[in-house]
């Protein structure tokens, strides 16, 4: 047992004992100590005893201090009876003023431990002020409420929806809270008799509700035993910050789900008309083109007919393309993009990409200048090429005739940034965020060039899959043409640490 | 005469496909589910066997399977993008070479004509290979380029045997792996890529212009001139 647990359960004894202790001490050193000091001495533990025990066993320490005051020091000695007038004024005068002192002290306590209980609460509503603001969903209000009630877990308990509402020892424990109104509630069975009668349940058990749109999904017990400690108006002024919080976040959630719902119809429709647009596109062409020749083929010489039998080419890899991108686009919108990533090495993503741009570098030439000490990449190569290829793809279709694309591979602290530049017309700054959107286009309607919209979303949306990032700035090497400044677009993707770095083991040699 | 099974079910496929190759001088047989594929590929015994990955009755897969049962010659499968594990898999359980869907007819005669050569009759193995800076001597053990005889340490002459040896075709990460460090470090790619580098490195061949070694990331590499006997 601590010394606190001892000094409690023994307090009456030694209240009652201490004086006769003290007393004789006094009563040896009376030469140095007159005796008309020892009530004084009395006094100190008279307060003591108020402020930590109770008041009547402060009163009762007095009586117990005046016994041993006139058995010491009032004549006759060795007896409890006053003869001395003087000596009975003495101690008649220390019992009032004990008994006055006592009660003040206790007083006293008890203000100042309600000053420090709205101190302590108004402490808390301030942290709670401060994160209701800051929560996101109902989950941070509750949990800024559980934090916020953690001192206080020995008096109170807030019950949620995720607890276990019936077998919650509290609630079994209310047995007063009418049967079915209990039920009611935690089942939220809320008819508005029962809404009506809550304020009732609240003042009558204690028990507080939090609500979210006209459903309760918690509910605060104060153990009734402490319920004067604790300033009411701050608490429900708590409370109610709570309860605006949860219908706060309730309304952001409804509002977010809207703009979702909003965002997915316009995606639709910019989909729908992509899609009419940038299939009859090519359609158009082959069906004119394969109908010419079907019709016509006798009056067309060989090389008309094969100039017209390349284009049905061109234009069908063009939907085989734009087929492509789509399924992309729709794969990395459902989050089914799944990586299965293998270690290859920038030149060798660089050789597929080339391959697959040969048909479209007709006018234009790419550049290339790979650090020959990059670290290999771990990575799925299929998206990387494809980001890459969108990238040189749009590139090429903004460029003038004769202009080369660069294409710059270094390394820039743990990152590999692969930075695609061009001579077009370039990417205003105000637009450089906006490309990356789906189906964004530099010009509207049936002017627009032959892009879907997709190629840098999809690019986006791959590079990021793996980790990394993909930006647009200006060309730095054509800062100062204004008719064709081009644009430099960087892929940045993170080092993965690798096992080739590490040496071979001898038995692979 | 070679003879082709195309085991395809879409009609137009199979109908340029007929048009296309008998025009190259091949003989063509054509099958429309798994089923009817694998009864003519055991009737008529064909010399190389196109199959498409998306049949209706049965998965390519396990029409694979049961071909390389008896069938021993070369396979061709046809697959979608983006399938990389339906090719590698396809290509452990025994095709030979893969063209992805859509195609042009280039590049799949190229893969076919490499193949019946590799399978034909009078096949024998690789000894040389020779160009304007490179000499290979697979005999020899020797590799000379621009004049200046290179070192080849054993398994760097294994790796690039093998792919000498299946000059134009592609050779699977597992089958190198397994056939040269064994079947423990079939999961080893690490040590693949370093032996193919330090090839590259030493044929003067920059992995983004190859010339020589070509990489299919996650499946393989191949041997890119087509060298003939």
């Amino acid at each position: 047992m601590t010394t606190e647990q001892v000094l409690r359960k023994f307090a009456y004894p030694i209240g009652i004992m201490f004086p006769w202790l003290l007393t004789p001490i006094a009563f040896l050193i009376t030469d140095y100590l007159p005796k008309a000091n020892v009530p004084l001495l009395y006094i100190v533990m008279v307060v003591f005893i108020a402020i930590n025990v109770t008041v009547e066993l402060a009163i009762i320490n007095a009586l117990s201090s005046f016994f041993a005051f006139s058995f010491f020091f009032a004549e006759p000695y060795g007896s409890i009876m006053i003869h001395q007038d003087e000596d009975l004024l003495t101690i008649l005068v220390f019992l009032l003023t004990s008994v006055i002192v006592g009660y003040m002290a206790t007083k006293h306590k008890h203000n100042v431990q309600k000053i420090r209980m709205r101190e302590f609460m108004t402490d808390i509503e301030l942290e709670l002020l401060e994160r209701l603001p800051k929560a996101i969903d109902t989950k941070d209000v509750i949990a800024a409420m559980r934090d916020a009630l953690k001192p206080w877990h020995e008096n109170c308990v807030l019950i949620t929806h995720d607890d276990n509402w019936a077998t919650h020892p509290m609630i079994r424990r209310l047995t007063n809270l009418r049967k079915t109104y209990l039920e009611e509630l935690l089942e939220l069975r809320l008819t508005p008799e029962v809404i009506a009668k809550i304020p009732q349940l609240e003042q009558e058990h204690d028990v507080y509700f939090l609500y979210s749109s006209r459903q309760v999904i918690g509910l605060l017990r104060i153990a009734a035993e402490n319920i004067q400690h604790i300033p009411k108006d701050i608490f429900l002024l708590l409370l109610h910050q709570v309860n605006i919080s949860l219908e706060r976040t309730r309304l952001a959630a409804d509002l977010e789900k809207e703009k979702i719902a909003k965002e997915n119809e316009l995606l639709r429709s910019a989909l729908l008309s992509s899609v009419s647009h940038d299939f009859r596109t090519p359609l158009t062409t082959m069906i004119g083109a394969t109908s010419t020749v079907i019709e016509f083929g006798d009056y067309l010489d060989k090389q008309q007919t094969r100039e017209l039998l390349n284009t049905v080419l061109e234009e069908a890899q063009r939907l085989n393309r734009y087929t492509q991108n789509l399924l992309d686009m729709t794969r990395l919108g459902f989050g089914q993009l799944q990586l299965e990533c293998n270690w290859v090495s920038v030149e060798e993503i660089m050789s597929v990409v080339k391959k697959r741009l040969k048909p479209l570098l007709i006018f234009n030439y790419l550049t290339e200048n790979i650090n020959p000490n990059l670290p290999s990449l771990y990575v799925h190569a299929a998206l990387l090429e494809q980001a890459i290829f969108n990238v040189i793809d749009n590139a090429i279709k903004f460029s003038p005739k004769n202009a080369s694309i660069d294409i710059d591979c270094t390394k820039e602290n743990d990152k590999i940034v692969i930075a695609i530049s061009d001579q077009g017309t370039g990417i205003p700054e105000d637009e450089r965020e906006k490309v990356f959107e789906r189906f964004h286009t530099a010009e509207k309607g049936d002017r627009r060039r032959s892009g879907s919209g997709l190629g840098l979303t999809i690019c986006q949306g791959m590079i990021m899959a793996h980790g990394g990032n993909v930006s647009i700035h200006a060309n730095p090497k054509r800062v100062g043409d204004k008719t064709n400044p081009g644009c430099c677009v960087r892929i940045e993707l993170p080092i993965t640490s690798q096992p080739e770095q590490q040496e071979l083991p001898k038995s692979a040699e | 005469m070679s003879k082709i099974l195309i085991i395809d079910d879409e009609p137009q496929i199979r109908r340029f496909l007929q048009i296309g190759l008998t025009a190259q001088g091949y003989v063509i047989l054509e099958a429309e589910t798994g089923r009817q594929g694998l009864a003519l590929a055991a009737e008529d015994a064909p010399d190389l066997i196109i199959l498409d990955m998306g049949l209706p009755d049965l998965d390519g897969q396990v029409v694979l399977k049961k071909l390389r049962d008896f069938f021993h010659k070369p396979i061709i499968v046809l697959s979608v993008r983006n399938r990389e594990s339906e090719i590698v898999q396809a290509l452990d359980v025994g095709a030979n070479d893969y063209v992805v869907k859509p195609f042009g007819i280039q590049e799949l005669i190229a893969r076919i004509r490499g193949l019946i050569k590799a399978f034909g009759p009078s096949v024998e193995s690789v000894q040389r290979f020779q160009d304007e800076r490179v000499l290979i001597d697979l005999e020899e053990r020797k590799l000379t380029v621009d004049g200046e005889v290179a070192k080849l340490s054993r398994k760097e002459f294994e790796l690039l045997k093998r792919l000498i040896n299946n000059a134009g075709r592609l050779v699977t990460q597992q089958q190198l792996l397994r056939e040269i460090w064994g079947g423990t470090h079939v999961e080893d790619t690490h040590y693949l890529r370093i032996f193919i580098a330090r090839l590259r490195t030493k044929l003067g061949d920059d992995p983004s212009n190859p010339r020589y070694i070509e990489t299919e990331p996650g499946v393989g590499y191949r041997f890119l001139p087509i060298v003939e006997n």
